[in-house]
């Protein structure tokens, strides 16, 4: 048995679903035409007119939006309501790298906050739990949606944003808090800080983890439900629309949920953008159906998964998409922070142009915070004098802390070492 | 309880309604908003059955009815209150009345008449003080009820109606709104077409914004009015900068 944030709505046969969503396509489909110049001109160049679209299927006629898109017309240029129907706008960590603003309006914001509402529910959260937000509250603006979808059930939220874990473990036993909200990794650091303080599970009272923005392999989970002595469930978010939000899983573990009545989902061909049959792995393509602000039709979130519309146990409709565990592109995430290459890329080229080759290395660490390096090759007729070393190594340091918000630790080595990884992306254990 | 599906439809050459989609719950009060030559009234028509669609569908009780005669539609308990109201001015307004409860079966007819005409005088007390007196005699806010008096007689289970307020005196609408309001509170699903979109809100429970034969919004009342578009298209106010304060 499991309770319902709003029943109606997540159980919706599908059959009913299926024709809510066409109803509300045609009408983002409809806002977009008549507000969004970038829309309107797409369509425009494909002969396209938003009538043309008699069902869900027709939507693959139209291209996919990518980010680029959206960076291209940066700030406003995607808004569809004039700056005052915003109530909210969210930008990326970096704008000067990746430049990237949503708006969202009163409804959005209330949508988003429902959604999360229904999630928290699905995976038994309730009015007498006490919710412990470890999100960093400065670089990711979800951490909000914690607090207010929290407080919108009735539970209680204890926000401990990006304090050391020792701390989290002191206010986890005080306030004996009943549900974690963090990312996987930081949720196994504060596993092993617990274990090496010789804390015993029977003095914490945790029961749920709700963990994201990285989904986590079923080994993590495994492993965290053990620790830490808890259920754990995924919650999915895509930047550009609700993060987190979009999908989560219920107390079924077998899938993330999709809030089908505000998002679209299509599994698509990364090449292509061509749809793929149910249960084909692809790339997650989504459209928002209720979005006034910032609405996004078939948006490239580039995450790569699989949906499943098969029933759930759990009485709700709403499709499953695994958890996404690869990419589509080359964004890697460390401590919870999205960085693409070409952002480092170009940091590294401001930071010192002289630098020709270099490579990235990301330590993934399931218990101790994931590490950025940058390899450096020494620039040509570089003399290695110890201070000059310092002084190109500390401006790197700076910049890239600056912009990406991330300590990044910097070495300068011969080239010859980079061997053949220049330029590339290194995973080390 | 009716839901529409990508029904488009022409007056000749010029399509006016370009795949709409939308649907009305059972209790319902839903009000399609939108200015001038938006397709609201031909909207309306197209559902009763007047109208010819030239694709789509329309479901009222899952059955479909795009392609049935209007005679048909009525007969479901799908009643359209016309604009203009459309009265037999000749007529008194018993016998205007009378002829509203047509299309039931002779039987019935008779043994409704008497608990039929209490309960529509009790909404409309007005009506029963003019009972005999010739339709056109009436002013145009009693037309209007008298309008939506002869739709009642039916016994509909649903009620289009369409532009209830054109042409009435500004307390005369609100009248005609209250009653509106009652019909809901007595469970009777209504689809309201307006132009008056603050009153058409005030009334309704969820609303259509219509542009141009798209639909292009949806949403709660309160929605609705905060909405840019609905101020912009009929509380005059406009905007020209993403930035304009």
């Amino acid at each position: 048995m499991s309770a319902f944030w709003n029943e109606k709505v997540e159980t919706l046969p599908r059959e009913e679903l299926a024709d809510l969503q066409l109803e509300r396509l045609q009408v983002t489909l409809n806002r977009g035409y008549a507000k969004v110049d970038f829309y309107r001109q797409r369509f425009e160049e494909l002969g396209f007119l938003p009538e043309d679209i008699n069902s869900m299927e027709d939507l693959a006629r139209l291209p996919c939006t990518t980010v680029n898109d959206l960076v291209e017309h940066y700030p406003y240029g995607l808004f569809s309501v004039p700056l005052k129907s915003i109530v909210r706008l969210k930008f990326s960590a970096a704008p000067r790298i990746r430049p990237l603003v949503i708006g969202y309006t009163q409804r959005d914001v209330q949508n988003w906050l429902e959604v999360m509402a229904r999630h928290m529910i699905a995976m038994g959260i309730g009015v007498r739990d006490i919710i412990q937000v470890a999100f960093n509250y400065g670089l990711f603006t979800g951490a909000f949606t914690f607090n207010h979808a929290a407080e919108l059930i009735g539970a209680t939220v204890a926000p401990t944003s990006i304090a050391s874990a020792t701390i989290q473990i002191q206010i986890m036993q005080d306030f004996r808090s009943t549900v974690l909200a963090t990312s996987p990794t930081f949720a196994m650091h504060i596993a092993e800080t617990r274990e090496r303080l010789g804390i015993d599970l029977d003095q914490t009272f945790l029961r749920i983890g709700l963990f994201g923005p990285e989904a986590m392999s079923p080994d993590v989970r495994r492993r965290l439900e053990e620790r830490l002595r808890i259920q754990a469930y995924t919650v999915y978010g895509v930047n550009e629309m609700v993060e987190p939000g979009m999908a989560a899983e219920c107390q079924e573990k077998s899938g993330l949920h999709v809030a089908e009545d505000h998002f679209y989902p299509e599994i698509v061909d990364p090449d292509s953008c061509q749809p793929l049959a149910q249960g084909q792995e692809g790339e997650l393509a989504v459209t928002t159906l209720t979005n006034e602000g910032y609405p996004l039709i078939r948006f490239r979130t580039g995450d790569i998964t699989t949906l499943d519309s098969s029933p759930c146990p759990c009485g709700r409709t709403g499709v499953r998409m695994a958890p996404p565990l690869s990419r589509s592109d080359d964004l890697f995430m460390v401590r919870g922070i999205s960085i693409h290459p070409e952002q480092v890329k170009r940091l590294l080229g401001e930071a010192a142009p002289e630098v020709e080759s270099y490579r990235i290395i990301v330590r993934k660490r399931d218990g101790l915070n994931d590490q950025l390096e940058l390899q450096v090759a020494y620039p040509e007729n570089y003399v290695s004098e110890w201070y000059h070393t310092h002084a190109l190594a500390d401006d790197i340091r700076a910049h890239l802390r600056r912009a990406l918000g991330l300590g990044v630790k910097v070495k300068l080595m011969e080239a010859s070492n980079l061997a053949e990884d220049v330029g590339r992306v290194v995973f080390e254990d | 309880m009716l839901r529409v599906k990508n029904v488009s439809a022409y007056y000749g050459n010029i399509q006016v309604l370009r795949r709409v989609t939308f649907h009305v719950k059972q209790g319902e009060v839903v009000s399609l908003i939108g200015g001038n030559g938006a397709g609201k009234s031909t909207l309306l028509n197209v559902i009763s059955g007047i109208h010819p669609t030239s694709s789509g569908t329309i479901a009222f009780e899952r059955q479909e009815i795009q392609k049935q005669e209007p005679n048909k539609t009525v007969r479901l308990g799908l009643l359209q209150v016309p604009e203009q109201r459309q009265i037999f001015n000749s007529m008194t307004v018993t016998e205007n009345l009378e002829l509203g409860s047509y299309c039931l079966p002779r039987k019935e007819q008779k043994r409704m008449a008497s608990s039929q005409f209490q309960e529509i005088y009790t909404l409309f007390p007005i009506l029963k003080e003019r009972a005999r007196q010739r339709a056109g005699t009436l002013s145009g806010g009693e037309q209007q009820m008298l309008s939506i008096a002869r739709a009642l007689m039916a016994r509909p289970r649903m009620l289009l109606l369409d532009e209830p307020s054109l042409g009435l005196a500004p307390l005369v609408a609100e009248e005609i709104f209250r009653v509106t309001r009652k019909l809901r509170d007595n469970g009777t699903t209504i689809l309201l077409v307006e132009q008056n979109a603050l009153a058409a809100l005030e009334v309704c429970d969820r609303g259509y914004v219509l542009e141009a034969g798209r639909i292009i919004l949806e949403g709660s009342p309160e929605d609705l009015l905060e909405d840019d578009e609905v101020q912009r298209a009929f509380l005059g106010r406009d905007y020209k900068e993403k930035w304009e304060r």
